[in-house]
């Protein structure tokens, strides 16, 4: 234990002390605000208000659309991420030069900041000029083009659009790492046994990745509830707050220099995320297979 | 031993290049870079134009000052020019701090508390809760010529000392209007209610020609549709009072529904153009001077936009009235006090200099730079220089020789005081939220809830 033990301790205590001083005192600090008035208008003068913050954020509307929005964002982008990206990954898994250059481009995406992305989607999703109706039109479909952003039936679903084409690249990428640590002979006595192609990926593929799945359906669910600059960028919210989620809620609330409510906000929303991310967890964690 | 005391010093060596790396070796850069983008750092330094600015440039040489601006102003390439202009004469450098319009208020308060507020502040007076015990009390010459529907908006509410200097013109919000398109319709001017209006626009209408744009992707642009016109509303029956102490709620007044309403109706009556949802101002702008459109709301800044982006077609826009009142006793010109203003810190350490910048803006080199660009009525009266105003604030006038003039709503002064001020409520995300399918009643109630929440923030009485 001696010496070696003593080096690793005091190596760690750096890293500690930044997670507590970035991390720990600012989320007890965070839930200390959220019993306060704290805003813009009394800086220096903030009052204990009890559960008002709480109170008045569980009557408000927009609170509900935002949660319903993002409840929605996510079921919709961590089950379309994880298809297409397994899918993506099933196509482009074995080694080969063009399956190289295919992998590369289908991640190339994710490299781009979510903003960027909110910009060049805002313009081909124009319901004048944009690319889809444009080509909707060019082709005799013009009764197809739609206000993409500004018609609040479809506002969502193209934000969610715009996540799924950003990061279904790098689900595959994790996904082409579990198929490439599957031992071939699992496959090699499937087709002995006459199993075919869709028996091959449903009982021998799926159950030896579900560590994989374990780990995209998190980070799926995670980045799911965090979203924010796909809706800042294109919408912010809008039409009619019909688009609002709830780090742009979260966002708008700071913004109108609420900040004791703003941390109000920003408690209820971690506690629901880590109350979905927890269960999912623990619910993918029983199908893992160890072999 | 030797490995011990080795990581001892390697995790302090860690912990301190940490807290190196936290702190700004330049207070400028920090206050250039948090929060905030910066957009432009200064200009050349001085070549001085005259004697006493030969003085002025020596004695601040080599010196630079930050000014805190919202990204609004920040685009205004008047106001840079302008501001360049005072800085050349100085010998200064500049560096802007710009931040997103809806974050300045937060920025520029907790900047304030913490006292790192920027050398000068470049704002829009129309916010309410700027931070004003942090603003220096202003004594240039200049102090005595402000016009008397700009002075109270310059005062420190606490003292009454003159803590902002006026810089942008006193402008007008109104209709523009394409003048061969009404010509070729029969429509004569002024339109003195909203059912003449709606008259107009079908005639309009009948020629082909898009009777009144609307630019609903901005969410400041239709609010000038009511900024223009609201005011009258509010004057009947104590509303001021009324509503500024929470005795009655906007959407429990019929007259103020009403005339929601009637702007309201311009999403579904067929009188404004198709793409209103996505068409930004710009696209406004083109349609009013092009005569795509009969009219268009705008302040009077537009005049230099559409000068500048469309050379002579400007002379075939005006501007007139915004009649979405009911009652043609309603009809009112909305000529407001000066928005834009310059304030220096008073805790700042370039004090003087802040001072001396404030002081050579509202020269007469420096207003002309920015009145050229951006013509409009001066907020100061007998400085012994006349500014370029527009035709537009031309035609408002003589409007005002018929009609009375009031401010917008929200700056208005009632019985002397900007009372309806601190219940903005976001008034233009309920007006654009019209446009995007809500009925009036149901904009007007959230506009009541937001102020209201604004107003119980602020510990308004009443609220």
């Amino acid at each position: 234990m001696g010496k070696k033990g003593f080096y690793s301790n005091w190596m760690m205590y750096p890293a500690i002390l930044i997670f507590v001083v970035f991390f720990i005192i600012p989320n007890i600090s965070g839930f200390y605000l959220a019993f306060t008035d704290w805003n813009v208008y009394f800086i220096d003068d903030m009052r204990l208000v009890g559960f008002d913050n709480f109170q008045k954020l569980f009557i408000d509307n927009i609170f509900w659309i935002s949660l319903k929005n993002t409840l929605f964002f996510v079921f919709v982008t961590v089950m379309a991420k994880n298809i297409i990206g397994f899918i993506m990954a099933l196509l482009v898994s074995k080694a080969s030069k063009f399956n190289t250059y295919l992998r590369t481009v289908m991640f190339l995406p994710v490299m781009i900041s979510g903003i960027v992305i909110s910009i060049i989607f805002l313009s081909i999703y124009n319901p004048e000029t944009g690319l889809i109706n444009t080509f909707l039109r060019s082709i005799g479909l013009g009764a197809l083009a739609k206000g993409w952003l500004i018609d609040s039936k479809f506002a969502m679903s193209s934000i969610a659009a715009m996540e799924i084409w950003q990061w279904s690249g790098f689900n595959m990428v994790i996904f082409i790492a579990g198929l490439q640590s599957i031992p071939h002979n699992f496959y090699e006595a499937a087709s002995i046994d006459g199993a075919t192609w869709f028996q091959k990926i449903r009982y021998i593929t799926v159950p030896l990745m579900i560590q994989s799945f374990t780990m995209t359906f998190v980070f799926s669910i995670i980045s799911g509830f965090k979203v924010f600059a796909q809706v800042y960028g294109t919408t912010n919210g809008g039409p009619n707050d019909s688009t609002q989620v709830m780090a742009t809620f979260l966002f708008r609330s700071f913004a109108r220099g609420q900040y004791g409510y703003s941390a109000a906000v920003g408690i209820v929303f971690m506690l629901v995320i880590t109350l979905f991310s927890a269960l999912f967890l623990v619910f993918l964690r029983k199908k893992e297979i160890e072999y | 031993m030797g490995k011990k005391m080795n990581s001892i010093l390697l995790s302090l060596f860690l912990v301190f290049a940490f807290v190196l790396s936290g702190c700004s070796v330049e207070t400028k850069e920090t206050k250039a870079t948090s929060d905030a983008t910066t957009v432009n750092e200064g200009t050349s330094k001085a070549t001085a134009t005259t004697a006493e600015d030969t003085t002025a440039a020596n004695k601040y040489a080599g010196e630079s000052l930050t000014i805190l601006m919202a990204s609004g102003d920040g685009s205004n390439e008047a106001v840079k020019a302008a501001m360049d202009k005072a800085a050349e004469i100085l010998g200064i450098t500049l560096e802007y701090s710009v931040v997103p319009d809806d974050q300045f208020l937060n920025v520029i308060n907790t900047k304030g508390s913490t006292g790192n507020l920027d050398d000068v502040i470049f704002t829009s007076a129309s916010l309410s809760d700027l931070p004003y015990a942090e603003f220096a009390e202003l004594s240039g010459d200049w102090v005595s010529h402000i016009s008397d529907a700009t002075k109270s908006f310059t005062l420190n509410p606490d003292d009454g000392t003159t803590i902002m200097a006026p810089f942008g013109a006193e402008s007008n919000f109104g209709l523009a209007y394409n003048k061969a398109v009404l010509e070729k319709a029969g429509v004569t001017l002024p339109i003195k209610d909203y059912a003449a209006f709606l008259d107009a626009c079908k005639k309009i209408k009948d020629t082909g020609v898009t009777p009144l744009y609307i630019s609903a992707q901005e969410n400041w642009t239709p609010q000038i549709l009511l900024l223009s016109s609201f005011t009258t509303t509010l004057l009947k029956d104590d509303l001021v009072t009324q509503l500024s102490t929470n005795k009655v709620k906007p959407q429990d007044v019929q007259g103020i529904v009403d005339i929601w309403n009637n702007v309201k109706a311009f999403s579904t009556n067929g009188y404004i153009n198709d793409d209103f949802l996505s068409s930004s101002h710009q696209m406004g702008l083109e349609a009013i001077a092009k005569g795509e459109a009969g009219f268009y709301a705008v302040t009077d800044g537009a005049y230099g936009e559409i000068k500048t982006a469309y050379g002579d077609l400007i002379q075939g826009v005006g501007l007139t009235l915004c009649p979405m009142w009911n009652d043609e006793a309603d009809a009112f010109v909305m000529g407001n006090r000066s928005a834009r203003m310059l304030a220096a810190t008073k805790n700042g350490s370039k004090l003087d200099i802040a001072k001396a910048f404030i002081d050579t803006c509202i020269s007469q080199e420096v207003m002309t730079v920015y009145y050229d660009m951006s013509p409009g009525a001066s907020p100061y009266v007998d400085m012994g220089y006349d500014l370029t105003s527009s035709e537009w604030n031309q035609e408002m006038k003589e409007l005002a020789t018929q009609f009375p003039t009031h401010g917008d709503w929200c700056n208005n002064l009632y019985d002397g005081t900007a009372v309806m001020n601190k219940f903005f409520g976001e008034f233009d995300l309920r007006v654009q939220s019209m446009f995007s399918g809500k009925t009036a009643q149901a904009a007007v109630t959230d506009w009541y809830t937001a102020y209201s929440e604004s107003a119980k923030a602020q510990r308004v009485e009443g609220f």
